[in-house]
C-alpha cells in the first residue's frame, strides 16, 4: 500500500476526526485506506496484532459517531473498495464491496430494471457498508423495510483478521443462527464487512408523490393516521414542520413548499400503476378532511423528484440557520406521534431552544433538529437536558431512543433509558462472541458498566 | 501575531462562509480527487474542515498537510450543486490557496505560470511562443517524441496540450447528403443586443478562431458586437490559483474596460472566465471597485447562454454525431447546463450525445495535468474513455482548458476525434448555410 | 414444581412425546426459566414445542422434557393504527388471522402447517412460506421477542417499533435460533392492511397442460418478471403439475399485474375458482408422520435444472418449489424411500448445491436417518452451519445456554 493510502500525518488526520456528527472530537493514531479485501484483511491482522483498536469508517457520514475515531485507534476506511463485484438480475442479487455509495448500486441496478431499496436521507453519499453497520433506515421503509431485510450474505473480517462468510441468498435460513441479521446494526463492533450480498427488488410500476400542506402538524399527522386507517401502504409518509419547510427554502435545494405552512406532508405511493391513482385519491381525501390547506401530486419524475430532494436535504439546508445542529433520531409507535411531538416542542420552549422537526410519519420515526451555538456553554448544556427529556418522552410512549442513526457515541447515554442490565449483558456477551478482545471500535454502543 | 495568526485571520474573515458546513459528507462522491483517492483530505468536506482548522489555529497554512490537499482540489466546484447547506466551496477555495501560497510559495510551474499571465508581454511571449510550437508542428512532434514518464511526463503533456490547439479539419469531410437541405431562414435578426467579447488570453493566443466564430455567431444573430482592443486577461487563473492581488488588479482594469464600452452584455466563450467574472463583486468586495464590479458582473453572459436566450437561427446540415461534455465552470459555478445543447440543436445533422460523466471534471483545471501528472493523467483518461464510449466524431466544451485537456487526451492516444466549441459547430453551418458576406469573412 | 404445569391438549409427533421425561406448560416467562433450572437440575434437555409441528424429525437421544408454550398464549396488545401486536408464543396462526381480520388486517405468513402453526414456533423456526417474496421474511416482520435463555434469564429484545437500532439486533439472533439460545415466550410483529382483493393463478403442466420444459420456462419468467406476485409456487404431484401464483390488491391492480405477467410468461393463466384450497398448497405441509419430508435451498435461476434433477432422482415424491425464495419442498412416500433413495437424495447435494435436509419422518423409519448412514445434517437446528460460522455458532450458544439445557436434537450440538 502506497505512503498516499497510510495516513500519519497529524495534520492529514484532522479530517479523520469527526463523522456527519461533528459535537465530537477524537484523531486517530492513522488512517489506512485499503484498495482491495485482501489489503484489508491483511491491515486488519496486523494491528490487531499489536493490540490496537480498529475503528471502521465508510464515508462518514453517519450521525450518531459510530465513525468517530476512537483514541489511540487506527481507522480503516473503505473510500477505496467501491467495486460492484456481480450484479445479478436472474436472482436478483448483487454482490458489492463495502464502499460502494447506497445511490451508485441503485444506478446499476436500474440498468437491469431492478433497485436497492433501502434509501437513507444520504444514499448519495453514505456506503454500502456504512448501512451494513448502522442498519440504515430511509424514508421508504414503511412498506419496503429497513436494510437488514436485503441483505442476504456477508463475508466479513473478524478480530485478528479470521475471514468467516455468512449466510448467503443460497444457503437454507433455517440452518443456522441468523449471523447476517445479527452482524447488520452492529456499528462496527463486530468485525468489517469485506463483501456485502444484496437482494434487488424489481422497480415499481409507477409511482405518485402526493403533497399536501397543512396549518400545523397536529393536521397532517391526523390525516397519516386517516391514511393508515383507510388501509392503505404507502411506500412513504414524511412530515416536515413550518421551522424545517423554511430552512430547506432558503437552500439551493427549494422544492417551492410555501413557507407560511404548518407542516407538509409527503405520501408516495409506488407499485402497479393501475392502482395508484385510486389510492392518491383516498389519500387526498384523508388530507382533506384533516384540513389541508393545499394538496397537490404528481407522477412527473422531475417534480416528484424536487419534492423529495428537499425532504432528503433537510439536515444540510439547517446548516444555514444555526452554528450547530444537533439531529435526535427516536420511534415511537405511530399512533402516539401528536402528543410526543406536542412535548418534544414543549421541551424545546422550556430550554428556550429552536426545534424543527422532519420525520418518518408513517413507521413513527422522529427526527427533532436542534439548532444551537456550541460557543455557547449555557446553551450546550440546555441542548444536552433538552435531548435527554426528548429521548424519556419517546421511550415512555412505547418507543426506542434511535430508529436508524444507530447508537454511536452519541446514545450511549440513554441506552439504560430502553435496556435493562440483563439485556445490555447479553449483548456485550454477543460482541464478545465475535470480537473476544475488544479491538473493533471499543467503547461504542454499549454503556459504560454501571458501577457496583 | 505569529505568522500563522495573521494568515488565519484572512480565512477567519470568511469564517461566516465556513460555518454553514454540518459535515453531511454529501459532497464527497461529487468530488472527483476524493472518488479516485478514497481519502477525505482530498474531499471537499475534508479541505473545508482543514480551512477551519486552520481558522482555530490547530493547523499551520504553511503545512504540508494544508498545502497539498488544498493545491491537490481541481476547483470544478462540483460540490456547490449538490450542498444542502450552500456552501460557497469555490470562494473559499480561492482565500485558501491564497493563504496557502502566502504561507509558502506554491509549485514552480504554478509560480511560473501566474507570474507570466499577470503582465500583458508576458502572456504575449509566452502564447506566441506556444502558438509557434503550434504552428511549426513541433509540439506534436515533441509529444509524439517524448516518454510518458518521470520528468518528461508533464512536459509531454504540455506539448500534447499546445498541439491539440489546433484547428481540427475533420468536419471538411462531413457533408450534407442528399435530401438534407438547409431549412428556410427567416430574415436574420436585426436588433439584437450590443455586446463586447472577451477575447481573454489564452483565447486570444491560441483560440483565436474560436473567438472570431463567437463574433460571427453572434452578429448572425443580430448582435452588434463591439470590437475591444487589446484583450486582457480577466483574473481567472489568479484567482483559481492562489494569487488574489493579481487576480484583483486584472480584474479592476477589465471592470473599467468594459464598463467605458457601455455594452448590454459582456460575452464570454471561455467558462473558467466567465464564472470569475460574474463573480466579480465577490472578488472585489471592499474594493473601491466594488459596485462598479457587481454592475459588470451582471452583464456578463456566457456565449451559449445569450445564443440559447435568444433563440439561435438554425443553419445548414453537419451531420455528424457530437459528444457533449460539461465545463465545471460553465455547470457547478455557473450553472449553466441546457444552454450548449440549445446552440446545438441549431445545428440540424448533429446528432448530439452526452458523454456519461459529462458533469464530471476532466481533469483540466488550468495546468492541473502538469502540476499533478499521475491524477490529472487519471481523471483526463477516464474522460477521454467516457468521450470515446460515445462514438462520436467530435467532442463539444465550451471551455478552453477543457478542450485542451480532452484534446491532449485524444492526441496521445492517437485517437481520431476532434474538439471542438459548441460556437465552432453552429459557426460551420452558419457557414454553409451562407449566413456570413464570404468577402469579409474569406 | 408448584406450578404444575399440565399436559393434555398437547399435538405433537407422537415419538417425541412418548420419549419426553414429561411436558409441561408453563404459564409465564418465570415459569419458563422454572422449568429450565428444573430440567438442568435433573440432567435433562429441554425440546420446546409450539404446536408439535415444526419440530425436528428425531428426537434427542439424551433425556429430556417437553416445554410446551400451549399456556403462553393470546394478544398482549394490539394497535391497528401502528400496525403493530404482541401476542404469546403459544398463540396459534389461526387465532391471530381472525383477529387481526376484525380489523381489516393480516399477517402475510404462510408457513407450511398454516393455521395450526403457532407465533412462537413460527418465530423460533423462521421458516416462513412462499408469501415471503412479496411481504418479507418472518425475521423482517418481527419487532421484538421475550426470551427465556437457556439459563434461565428474561430477556427483552426489540421493541414495538417499526424501526429499532438501540443497540445490537439480538432479536434477530432469537428469530430462527430454533431454540438452541432460549424460550421465545412472547413476540411483536408488525401487520400489514389486508389487500382488498386476492387472486390465484394456474398454469397446468403435465398431461393436459404444458410441456414441463415451458413450464419451468413459464415458473422462471415469473420470477424475473418486473412485478412480484405475493407468491408463486410450482406443485408437483405425480401426473399433476401446476404453477401458482398468488396477486394481491385492488381489482384494476389484480388486471393489470396478471396483464404483465402474462405478457412476461408468454402464457395465459386460469384464474383459481378455489383460491383458498390453492393458497393451502401453497404453504405447503410439515410435521407429517406418514411421509419422509425433505427440503433444499436454491436459488431461483436453478430452478428448472433442480425441478428436473428432483422428477427423475424421485418420481414418486410430491414437489413444492418457492418460485421466488427457491426454497425446494419434497414429500416422499414412506416405500419410496431405501439406501437407493437417500444415496440418489444425497447426490442431489453435491458440488455447491445446498444439503438435503429432512423435516420429518414417517413413524417407525427413523433409523434410517442415522447420521453414519444419512451422513448429512437432518432437519431443524444447527444442521447446515458453514465451516467459519461453526466458532461462532458454538461461542454464541455459550452465551445463552451455557450448561446446554435446551437439546432441541443431538445433531443441533
Amino acid at each position: 500500500m502506497g505512503p498516499d493510502h497510510v495516513v500519519a500525518d497529524p495534520a492529514r488526520l484532522l479530517v479523520y476526526e469527526s463523522d456527519g456528527l461533528t459535537q465530537y472530537r477524537q484523531a486517530p493514531l492513522a488512517v489506512v485506506l485499503p484498495g482491495t479485501t485482501d489489503e484489508l484483511v491483511e491491515v486488519v491482522r496486523a494491528v490487531h496484532g499489536e493490540g490496537i483498536p480498529v475503528v471502521p469508517r465508510g464515508a462518514g457520514t453517519g450521525l450518531s459517531g459510530g465513525a468517530l475515531p476512537v483514541e489511540g485507534s487506527v481507522v480503516v476506511g473503505t473510500a477505496r473498495l467501491n467495486r460492484i463485484l456481480a450484479l445479478d438480475p436472474e436472482n436478483r442479487l448483487a454482490r458489492v464491496q463495502p464502499g460502494v455509495v447506497n445511490s451508485r448500486l441503485g444506478v446499476e441496478a436500474r440498468r437491469h430494471g431492478l433497485h436497492y431499496a433501502p434509501d437513507p436521507s444520504s444514499q448519495s453519499a453514505c456506503t454500502l457498508g456504512g448501512n451494513v453497520a448502522e442498519n440504515s433506515g430511509g424514508p421508504h421503509c414503511l412498506k419496503y423495510g429497513v436494510t437488514s431485510r436485503y441483505i442476504s450474505g456477508l463475508t466479513v473480517v473478524l478480530g485478528g483478521g479470521a475471514v468467516v462468510e455468512l449466510g448467503g441468498a443460497a444457503r437454507d435460513p433455517a440452518t443456522g443462527l441468523d449471523l447476517v441479521g445479527l452482524f447488520v446494526g452492529s456499528e462496527g463492533c463486530f468485525g468489517i464487512a469485506t463483501e456485502i450480498e444484496v437482494r434487488l427488488l424489481p422497480l415499481p410500476g409507477g409511482v405518485r408523490t402526493l403533497l399536501g400542506i397543512f396549518a400545523s402538524v397536529e393536521d397532517a399527522a391526523r390525516a397519516v393516521t386517516g391514511i393508515v386507517a383507510q388501509g392503505l401502504l404507502p411506500a412513504a409518509l414524511e412530515i416536515m414542520d413550518g421551522a424545517s419547510i423554511r430552512a430547506v427554502e432558503a437552500s439551493v435545494y427549494a422544492a417551492g413548499y410555501p413557507t407560511d405552512a404548518g407542516a407538509a406532508l409527503v405520501v408516495e405511493f409506488d407499485g402497479t400503476d393501475a392502482g395508484l391513482d385510486e389510492d392518491v385519491a383516498r389519500a387526498v381525501a384523508c388530507c382533506r378532511e384533516a384540513g389541508a390547506t393545499d394538496v397537490q401530486h404528481t407522477d412527473d419524475e422531475g417534480q416528484r423528484t424536487r419534492l423529495w430532494q428537499g425532504r432528503k436535504k433537510a439536515f444540510g439546508a439547517m446548516g444555514r440557520i444555526a452554528p450547530d445542529l444537533l439531529v435526535q433520531d427516536a420511534t415511537v409507535p405511530r399512533t402516539r406521534l401528536p402528543e410526543v411531538l406536542e412535548e418534544i416542542m414543549a421541551i424545546g420552549a422550556r430550554y428556550d431552544l429552536h426545534v424543527a422537526n422532519v420525520f418518518h410519519a408513517g413507521d413513527g420515526n422522529l427526527h427533532p433538529k436542534i439548532l444551537f451555538d456550541r460557543s455557547d456553554a449555557d446553551e450546550l448544556a440546555r441542548v444536552e437536558r433538552a435531548s435527554r427529556e426528548m429521548m424519556q418522552v419517546c421511550v415512555d410512549a412505547g418507543g426506542t431512543i434511535t430508529g436508524e442513526h444507530g447508537v454511536g457515541v452519541d446514545k450511549q447515554k440513554y441506552m439504560r433509558l430502553v435496556h435493562g442490565e440483563e439485556e445490555l449483558a447479553a449483548m456485550s456477551a454477543v460482541g464478545g462472541a465475535f470480537d473476544p478482545r475488544g479491538l473493533f471500535n471499543p467503547g461504542k454502543v454499549l454503556p459504560e458498566p454501571e458501577p457496583a | 501575531m505569529s505568522e500563522v495568526g495573521i494568515l488565519g485571520q484572512a480565512l477567519a474573515e470568511h469564517a461566516d462562509r465556513l460555518m454553514p458546513c454540518v459535515h453531511c459528507g454529501f459532497c464527497l462522491p461529487a468530488c472527483p480527487t476524493y472518488v479516485r483517492l478514497g481519502d477525505e483530505a482530498d474531499s471537499p468536506r475534508g479541505r473545508l474542515h482543514l480551512m477551519g482548522a486552520v481558522v482555530e489555529g490547530r493547523l499551520d497554512p504553511a503545512s504540508d498537510a494544508f498545502r497539498v490537499h488544498i493545491d491537490r482540489c481541481l476547483g470544478c466546484r462540483a460540490c456547490e450543486p449538490v450542498c444542502p447547506s450552500g456552501v460557497e466551496y469555490g470562494a473559499l477555495l480561492e482565500v485558501a490557496r491564497d493563504v496557502a501560497a502566502r504561507a509558502r510559495p506554491p509549485a514552480l510551474p504554478t509560480r511560473l505560470l501566474l507570474r507570466i499571465f499577470g503582465s500583458r508581454p508576458g502572456r504575449a511571449l509566452f502564447l506566441g511562443v506556444g502558438a509557434f510550437l503550434r504552428n511549426t508542428g513541433l509540439a506534436s512532434l515533441g509529444a509524439r517524441a517524448l516518454p510518458g514518464w518521470g520528468p518528461f511526463r508533464s512536459a509531454r503533456f504540455g506539448l500534447a496540450m499546445l498541439a491539440s490547439t489546433e484547428r481540427w479539419e475533420g468536419l471538411r469531410w462531413i457533408r450534407a447528403t442528399e435530401g438534407q437541405e438547409a431549412p428556410e431562414d427567416p430574415a436574420p435578426p436585426t436588433t439584437g443586443p450590443r455586446v463586447a467579447l472577451l477575447t481573454g488570453c489564452v483565447q486570444e493566443g491560441l483560440y483565436d478562431r474560436v473567438n472570431q466564430a463567437t463574433a460571427r455567431v453572434l452578429e448572425a444573430n443580430g448582435c452588434q458586437v463591439v470590437a475591444m482592443p487589446g484583450g486582457g486577461c480577466c483574473g481567472a487563473l489568479h484567482a483559481h490559483g492562489g494569487d488574489l492581488e493579481t487576480a484583483r488588479r486584472l480584474a479592476r482594469t477589465e471592470v473599467r474596460r468594459f464598463l467605458d464600452a457601455d455594452v448590454d452584455h459582456v460575452v464570454v466563450n471561455a467558462a473558467g472566465c466567465g464564472a470569475t467574472m460574474k463573480e466579480y463583486d465577490e472578488l472585489l468586495g471592499g474594493d473601491p471597485a466594488e459596485s462598479d464590479a457587481g454592475a459588470l458582473a451582471r452583464r456578463v453572459r456566457d456565449v451559449n447562454e445569450l445564443l440559447a436566450e435568444l433563440g439561435p437561427r438554425t443553419g445548414a446540415p453537419v451531420p455528424c454525431r457530437v459528444a457533449v461534455d460539461h465545463p465545471c465552470h460553465l455547470l457547478h459555478a455557473q450553472g449553466i447546463r441546457q444552454a450548449p445543447l440549445a446552440v446545438l440543436k441549431a445545428v440540424p445533422g448533429a446528432e448530439v450525445r452526452l458523454v456519461e460523466d459529462a458533469d464530471e471534471c476532466c481533469g483540466g483545471a488550468g495546468i492541473y495535468g502538469i502540476t499533478h501528472p499521475e491524477l490529472g493523467g487519471r481523471i483526463g483518461a477516464d474522460k477521454v474513455r467516457s468521450v470515446r464510449a460515445t462514438e462520436c466524431e467530435v467532442v463539444a466544451t465550451a471551455n478552453p482548458g477543457c478542450m485542451m485537456q480532452i484534446g491532449a487526451g485524444l492526441r496521445l492516444q492517437g485517437a481520431p476525434e476532434g474538439v471542438m466549441h459548441p460556437v465552432e459547430l453552429l459557426d460551420v453551418s452558419y457557414r454553409r448555410a451562407g449566413f456570413y458576406d464570404e468577402e469579409r469573412d474569406g | 414444581m408448584r406450578s404444575a404445569p399440565e399436559t393434555e391438549g398437547v399435538v405433537a409427533p407422537g415419538r417425541i412425546l412418548a420419549r419426553a421425561h414429561r411436558v409441561l406448560r408453563p404459564r409465564t416467562p418465570e415459569e419458563v426459566a422454572e422449568v429450565l433450572a428444573g430440567a438442568r437440575a435433573e440432567g435433562l434437555g429441554v425440546v420446546v414445542m409450539g404446536g408439535g409441528r415444526g419440530l425436528p424429525p428425531l428426537a434427542p437421544e439424551r433425556p429430556f422434557l417437553v416445554l410446551s408454550t400451549a399456556a403462553l398464549s393470546g394478544v398482549d396488545v394490539y394497535e391497528p393504527g401502528d400496525l403493530t401486536f404482541t401476542a404469546g408464543a403459544g398463540t396459534t396462526l389461526g387465532d391471530l388471522e381472525d383477529r387481526l381480520g376484525t380489523e381489516g388486517q393480516w399477517l402475510p405468513l404462510d408457513p407450511p402447517g398454516g393455521r395450526e402453526r403457532t407465533l412462537g414456533g413460527v418465530v423460533a423456526s423462521g421458516l416462513g412460506g412462499p408469501l415471503q417474496a412479496g411481504f418479507g421474511a418472518i425475521r423482517d416482520q418481527v419487532l421484538g421477542v421475550t426470551v427465556v435463555t437457556g439459563d434461565g434469564r428474561i430477556l427483552r429484545l426489540g421493541g414495538r417499533v417499526m424501526k429499532n437500532v438501540a443497540g445490537f439486533d439480538l432479536v434477530r439472533l432469537f428469530v430462527g435460533s430454533a431454540g438452541r439460545l432460549g424460550v421465545v415466550v412472547s413476540a411483536s410483529l408488525r401487520v400489514f392492511p389486508r389487500p382488498r382483493a386476492r387472486r390465484v393463478l394456474l398454469l397446468e403442466g403435465a398431461a393436459d397442460g404444458l410441456p414441463r420444459e415451458e413450464l419451468l420456462q413459464a415458473a422462471r419468467a415469473v420470477s424475473t418478471a418486473p412485478v412480484v406476485p405475493a407468491a408463486a409456487v410450482l406443485l408437483r404431484r405425480p401426473a399433476e403439475e401446476v404453477l401458482v401464483v398468488r396477486l394481491t390488491g385492488s381489482e384494476p391492480v389484480l388486471d393489470a399485474d396478471q396483464a404483465r405477467l402474462e405478457d412476461a410468461v408468454g402464457h395465459a393463466f386460469r384464474t383459481a375458482v378455489h383460491p383458498e384450497r390453492w393458497m393451502q398448497r401453497m404453504a405447503g405441509r410439515i410435521g407429517d408422520d406418514r411421509a419422509f419430508g425433505v427440503r433444499q435451498r436454491g436459488l431461483p435461476a436453478s430452478l428448472p435444472e433442480r425441478w428436473t434433477a428432483w422428477v427423475t432422482a424421485a418420481p414418486a415424491a410430491t414437489l413444492h418449489v418457492d418460485v421466488l425464495g427457491g426454497l425446494l419442498r419434497a414429500h416422499l412416500p414412506p416405500d419410496a424411500v431405501d439406501e437407493t433413495m437417500l444415496r440418489r437424495l444425497r447426490g442431489m447435494a453435491r458440488g455447491d448445491s445446498a444439503p438435503v435436509l429432512f423435516d420429518s419422518v414417517p413413524e417407525g423409519r427413523e433409523e434410517l436417518l442415522e447420521r453414519r448412514r444419512w451422513g448429512m445434517p437432518v432437519g431443524g437446528a444447527g444442521s447446515g452451519g458453514a465451516d467459519g460460522t461453526t466458532v461462532l455458532e458454538r461461542r454464541l450458544q455459550e452465551v445463552f445456554d451455557p450448561h446446554g439445557t435446551l437439546a432441541p436434537t443431538e445433531y443441533a450440538r
